[in-house]
């Protein structure tokens, strides 16, 4: 089947190879491609279970016990990728689910429902064994129901105590920082997750490969914390940010594997060499931006266009910088503790009133950020926004949906950054530059 | 606004419900003029336990259609309208009454706009606040937490009472629950029978939420013999049940409903049917019967396994005398939308009409009234009893 919508994808395709400038960023493509194969035929042909989960979610507890698994906003990233989330998300809004629900994660579950579309992202998903998902988050409960898979939900407790420099304490005084209680609710509904996997996997945990991965995802997390440390660093960017998040999210969902791993430290590597080799983006560099909150993943070289123009670049998103701030826990002995740690908060911290624009404005000055994009679909990007502002670093507003294309429209988008930068980073910058003379 | 026998309802004790409804601070001016200490609740809180320390609970609601300036400029437009005037009342002082207000997980993110605006200097008119973080999935792995998160609320309100709640003080307490519980099942029955509508209904309820316990089983119970004293009317109107993504803590909903011509006889809230909800339990002491109650017998969005979240809905709008339901989901919603189409096709298979409203109640009100009067004019007509 094809038509004008595989045309331009084929075009967009073209365009973003063209694009592509980091080695790791093919590597990680073919690996993607050959793993997912290998997980469909074995899973389709051999009847291997396998297991869909959240982003918020220990993977590490599947890939201890030899489970093969999907995380739900991978796969919907890959969906938003192809351009697909628009026939997706309309999709959905067929089946009675309304347009105000985040299509964040769901679009994994419309591909489920929409058994006899054609053309599903590397060819569509198996029907899992097993689902687990912030309770909060319905798509992935519908996922179980549908497939008739078992279901495995999280509740994550309230932060009462919150600390605004969170990411001071969250290597090693973690269990100061998410306090006892809160570690201890999460370790034991994560022993319901190993009781309920270990069923699917048909063997018991060994907690000794279990602290292994743990130990071998910090020194991932490292690694990327080495990266984002020279991006910050550098008198440029090395790197772009589209290739950026995709290497650390693609990685992420694979975190604990040697490959994970190995992949980490090639990807440190060449941005350290390209750093070094004075490699940049952009060599008219003039303006620092970041992300605050999602990123753009319907579509990732759309700011690229920027550096041509005004020597934009960006250099900075949540999702490098979670990667060393959220995920490190270091110390402990308890490899399920340390687990259930990083996810008393994950994730939220980073819009927690409070802590999202603690950590923002501090991501921003290590970065030199000159303007800060705000993608619209989470709480507490306003007040990040608020923090931000009154530090004098101007941030856009900007009304897209993270994945789901169907109101995109190029021209508005294109005017409302051009706009920005004109009228809001520039003068800011030529303001902070006038002030440090 | 309702028609047949419920205009001619004449009770004076329905009359101060309602007054006590629409001018839910009354009890705590009273109260505070007592000297006794007053507690807000946000969210589902168990009464009993404010009533055992001796405290005036009040249930806090946000004011409709209030201009929000400071919230706005804080909070994102995903969160609800509900959240931003919520904030903003705490933060213009309208709740600086209080010596304690209590936030459920249902408010988690309000809390945390107020922790903030606290450390920030906003905080000037703020009560002092608790988190009351009763998770409701109903699983062995949160059971531990859940009965912690108990004690620290029953620490909070000794200390806010300055007294320690007795299994004795609880037991009266619950007992008193529980008696209320039985008035509100007899307000039921006579809704079904036709005798007293939607919004009075309601209000009926709801008045128990900011009125003392024994003023308020008082009251009821006047009105619900009043109400058992009317003969069943002959009236031929659709019965409707409510299930809505947002609190029914107003009866715009009801009166909007009703003024087409329906009447409403069950709503999946906390605010009304779901009140009365009985929970039956074989603890032995007070506090764990409270507990109990409070976690396995919780109402709401964040009930899991979804079993227990849709199980009244499901009991109840199939019943023979519910002629359609109607599903009210505003643009505010990001939950109860992923339950809707389960829900509805249900209705389907059953061969139960149904309404989705999606406009805001006040904000689309002309929209959502001609959606709601083109959909009970539709429904078949019920014979006269």
């Amino acid at each position: 089947m094809s038509g004008p919508d595989d045309a331009r994808g084929q075009t967009s395709r073209e365009q973003h190879a063209a694009r592509t400038q980091l080695a790791v960023s093919h590597s990680l493509r073919t690996y993607q491609k050959d793993w997912f194969a290998k997980l469909r035929a074995e899973v389709f042909d051999q009847g291997r279970p396998f297991c869909i989960g959240g982003a918020l979610v220990p993977h590490e507890i599947w890939e201890a016990l030899d489970l093969p698994f999907i995380t739900d906003v991978w796969y919907s990233g890959l969906v938003a990728a192809r351009r697909q989330s628009a026939h997706y998300s309309k999709m959905l809004g067929e089946r009675g689910f309304h347009d105000g629900l985040s299509r964040y994660s769901a679009l994994t579950l419309a591909v489920l429902l929409d058994e006899d579309h054609p053309d599903k992202p590397w060819g569509g998903l198996p029907n899992p064994s097993l689902v687990c998902t912030n309770v909060a988050d319905r798509a992935g409960r519908l996922i179980a129901d549908h497939t008739g898979a078992a279901y495995v939900p999280l509740e994550m407790p309230v932060l009462q105590r919150p600390h605004p420099e969170w990411w001071r304490m969250s290597r090693w005084r973690w269990e100061d920082l998410d306090g006892a209680e809160r570690i201890d609710v999460m370790l034991e509904q994560f022993k319901d997750l190993v009781a309920a996997s270990e069923k699917v996997a048909g063997k018991r945990l060994d907690i000794d490969r279990l602290r292994e991965l743990v130990d071998r995802v910090n020194r991932q997390e490292a690694y990327f914390d080495e990266v984002r440390d020279i991006i910050a660093t550098s008198p440029n960017l090395p790197a772009r940010l589209g290739e950026v998040m995709s290497q650390v999210m693609g990685i992420q969902w694979h975190r604990g594997t040697d490959w994970a791993l190995d992949q980490a430290r090639l990807f440190r590597d060449e941005i350290r060499h390209r750093a070094d080799h004075q490699m940049w983006c952009c060599p008219n560099e003039q303006f620092r931006l970041m992300y605050v909150g999602q990123g753009l993943w319907q579509n990732l070289d759309f700011f690229t266009e920027f550096e041509e123009r005004y020597g934009a670049v960006f250099v900075r998103s949540n999702y490098l910088s979670i990667a060393s701030d959220g995920y490190l826990r270091l110390g402990g002995r308890d490899p399920l503790r340390a687990l259930a740690s990083r996810y008393t908060t994950m994730s939220e911290q980073m819009h927690i009133p409070g802590l999202g624009g603690a950590w923002a404005l501090h991501e921003a000055q290590r970065h030199r950020v000159d303007g800060g994009l705000s993608i619209e679909g989470w709480w507490g990007n306003r007040m990040i926004n608020v923090a931000l502002e009154e530090a004098d670093i101007p941030v856009l507003n900007f009304a897209a949906d993270a994945v789901d294309a169907t109101n995109w429209d190029d021209a508005k988008m294109r005017a409302t950054v051009a706009e920005f930068i004109e009228q809001r980073v520039a003068p800011a910058k030529a303001k902070r530059e006038a002030a440090r003379v | 606004m309702a028609t047949g026998v419920i205009d001619r309802l004449t009770s004076a004790a329905l009359e101060e419900l309602q007054a006590r409804y629409r001018d839910r601070w009354r009890g705590v001016v009273e109260a505070k003029a007592e000297g006794r200490p007053v507690v807000g609740f946000l969210g589902d809180v168990p009464r009993a336990l404010a009533e055992a320390a001796g405290l005036f609970a009040v249930q806090v609601t946000a004011p409709v259609l209030a201009a929000t300036p400071d919230a706005d400029l804080y909070m994102d437009d995903i969160l609800s309208p509900e959240t931003h005037a919520l904030f903003q009342a705490v933060h213009d002082g309208a709740f600086s009454g209080l010596d304690l207000l209590v936030l459920t997980r249902a408010y988690d993110k309000l809390f945390y706009y107020l922790k903030e605006g606290l450390r920030i200097g906003l905080g000037a008119a703020f009560p002092p606040l608790h988190m009351f973080d009763l998770m409701q999935s109903r699983r062995p792995a949160v059971e531990t937490y859940n009965r912690r998160q108990l004690d620290q609320l029953i620490d909070q309100l000794q200390r806010i009472g300055g007294r320690s709640i007795s299994d004795a003080a609880l037991a009266d307490a619950l007992q008193r629950q529980a008696a209320v519980q039985d008035l509100q099942r007899r307000l039921m029955v006579q809704r079904r029978r036709g005798v007293v509508s939607g919004v009075e209904a309601l209000e009926a309820i709801g008045a128990g939420r900011s009125l003392d316990a024994r003023d308020y089983a008082h009251l009821l119970a006047a009105f619900v013999d009043d109400l058992e004293r009317e003969p069943t009317p002959a009236g031929a109107q659709a019965r409707l049940l409510v299930a809505s993504a947002e609190p029914l803590d107003s009866p715009r909903l009801h009166a909007l409903l009703e003024s087409a011509g329906a009447q409403v006889v069950a709503e999946d809230d906390v605010w009304g049917s779901r009140a009365a909800d009985e929970f039956v339990t074989d603890a032995l002491s007070p506090k764990e019967a409270l507990f109990q109650a409070a976690w396995r017998g919780a109402v709401g969005a964040g009930v899991y396994p979804p079993e227990a979240r849709h199980a009244w809905f499901d009991r109840e709008a199939l019943a023979d005398d519910v002629d359609a339901v109607i599903f009210y989901v505003p643009p505010s919603d990001r939950m109860f939308g992923w339950d809707y189409p389960q829900l509805k096709d249900r209705l389907d298979r059953a061969g139960k009409l149904s309404l989705l409203i999606r406009g805001d109640v006040e904000r689309d009100k002309t929209a959502v009234t001609a959606q709601a009067r083109t959909f009970v004019a539709s429904l078949p007509k019920r014979a006269a009893s």
